[in-house]
């Protein structure tokens, strides 16, 4: 199976002196797979998905993207401008990815929706909440649909609501096909569908084989829709199963439905 | 490419670190055309060598806003490349904008012993953006990630400046002398190895901070 990132022998330090941060890291990810990458304090997780998101290069090795590939890093510790309002840090990003003007006005309306911080939308970044900035952070990286998704500890500072609609997002995108890496120390993600798992100890990875998910669930799914709207056909087409179809009047209706998991 | 520099520049915007630097540009510029006369080309082209550490103060400031992880994300989300292309059309907007003001500053307010002509006015922003380009390439060298304190650079910059005075290298002292007391006819062929010389300082610069930059990061 064609991967979407690729990496081969991997090594890092920062400065020509410092110790080695990670020693001979080979790992790649295919299209559609979730990766949990774990690990204890100082493991090199952060470096790693550095170097895996491409925000920065490693010392040594190689690490390969396919072609085309557009990637979504939401870093552990990202501080944004808190200067801009969510909605204008959101809208630059939409920007960054290419989407145009309505486009990105209409995913940075669903994320927030999705995310439950549409009121943050209008707010300075400099007087949200913690969690509230990194629901921000992890939207910025999913705008645009793209190919690999990359996120620091998403769940860090969440609630358990904004936690399960940040596990559902990402199962989605990887059922879009998109290849996703995350860590996550206290298996925040547990509705996530984790097909491999990756642990990782004193710069080497111990473990980047097909582990099992940590739990499984079906993705839900609730989307209004007008009879003719392309979500439906898509819906349908991506094999999710219809459960429930509430007419909203106006020709409008609501469905929702439901996907089972993917194997890993 | 563009979205990167919208983005930079509005956070520089937004961050409020340019006014420091701005100030010093225009306070000086200020004192500089408070006495009169002031020989067009002549004053101008001291303006333009003031422009210099101006500038490198305002592409520090510019360089040095964003927060690591903010810059890393935006690295890997328009990918390398895009960043820092985006970074050098943001620098270049700002060099444009230092040098519009030196220019406008004395024009607008008829600070000049005479009005200008437009040969005058195209030269003398010439050698502003030859002063502006290299101090923002000055600074690319010197921004974070490739140094990450506060006083190394100062110091680092300082040396730069100047050192190059007296082995002959500061672009500030060549663009004052190709500009002082000579008619707009002189001034290209005095000033062209000047423009040379910044064009292939700033692009060796500009490539060695973006390599230095990926490789600190």
């Amino acid at each position: 199976m064609s991967t979407v990132v690729t990496c081969h022998g991997l090594r890092k330090r920062y400065g020509p002196a410092g110790p080695w941060v990670l020693r001979n890291v080979d790992a790649s990810v295919e299209p559609g797979g979730v990766v949990h990458l774990s690990g204890p304090n100082g493991a090199g997780k952060s470096t790693l998905l550095r170097i895996v998101a491409g925000a920065c290069v490693p010392s040594a090795g190689i690490r390969r993207l396919a072609p085309g590939t557009a990637v979504g890093y939401a870093p552990e510790r990202a501080v944004p401008p808190r200067t801009f309002s969510s909605a204008q840090y959101l809208h630059h990003h939409a920007r960054v990815r290419g989407l145009g003007a309505a486009e990105g006005r209409r995913q940075i309306e669903q994320l927030a929706e999705r995310l439950g911080c549409e009121p943050a939308l209008r707010q300075r970044l400099g007087a949200l909440s913690k969690g509230t900035l990194r629901k921000l952070v992890v939207a910025q990286a999913l705008l645009g649909r793209p190919g690999l998704v990359v996120l620091d500890e998403p769940f860090a500072g969440l609630d358990v609501d904004a936690r399960a609609a940040v596990a559902d997002l990402v199962a989605e995108r990887a059922g879009d096909g998109a290849a996703v890496v995350l860590s996550d120390h206290r298996q925040g993600g547990e509705r996530l569908t984790c097909g491999r798992h990756w642990v990782l100890d004193g710069g080497r990875l111990l473990d980047a084989g097909g582990v099992p998910a940590v739990h499984r669930e079906p993705v839900r799914t609730t989307i209004a829709a007008d009879a003719s709207d392309g979500e439906v056909v898509r819906l349908i087409e991506d094999g999710w199963h219809v459960e429930r179809v509430q007419p909203l009047g106006q020709g409008r209706v609501e469905i929702e439905a439901v996907r089972a998991p993917r194997g890993p | 490419m563009s979205a990167v520099a919208r983005y930079l520049l509005a956070q520089h915007l937004g961050s409020r670190r340019w006014v420091a630097p701005f100030l010093f540009l225009v306070g000086g510029v200020v004192v500089l055309y408070a006495q009169p006369p002031n020989p067009v080309l002549s004053t101008a082209g001291t303006a333009a060598a003031w422009l210099l550490p101006a500038q490198i103060w305002l592409a520090l400031s510019f360089l040095n806003t964003q927060e690591t992880g903010d810059r890393q994300s935006l690295v890997a989300n328009a990918g390398p490349r895009t960043f820092a292309l985006g970074r050098l059309l943001g620098l270049a907007v700002l060099a444009l904008l230092a040098s519009l003001v030196t220019l406008a500053l004395p024009t607008l307010s008829g600070r000049f012993e005479r009005a200008p002509q437009a040969d005058e006015l195209a030269l003398i922003l010439v050698a502003n953006l030859v002063c502006a380009s290299a101090g923002s390439a000055l600074a690319a060298l010197f921004a974070r990630p490739i140094l990450r304190g506060r006083a190394a650079p100062v110091l680092g910059l300082s040396a730069c400046l100047l050192a190059t005075i007296p082995l002959g290298l500061s672009p500030a002292v060549a663009t004052a002398r190709a500009l002082d007391r000579t008619g707009a006819a002189e001034v290209p062929g005095r000033l062209a190895p000047t423009i040379a010389a910044v064009a292939a300082f700033a692009a060796l610069a500009l490539l060695a901070s973006a390599l230095l930059w990926r490789r600190r990061e």
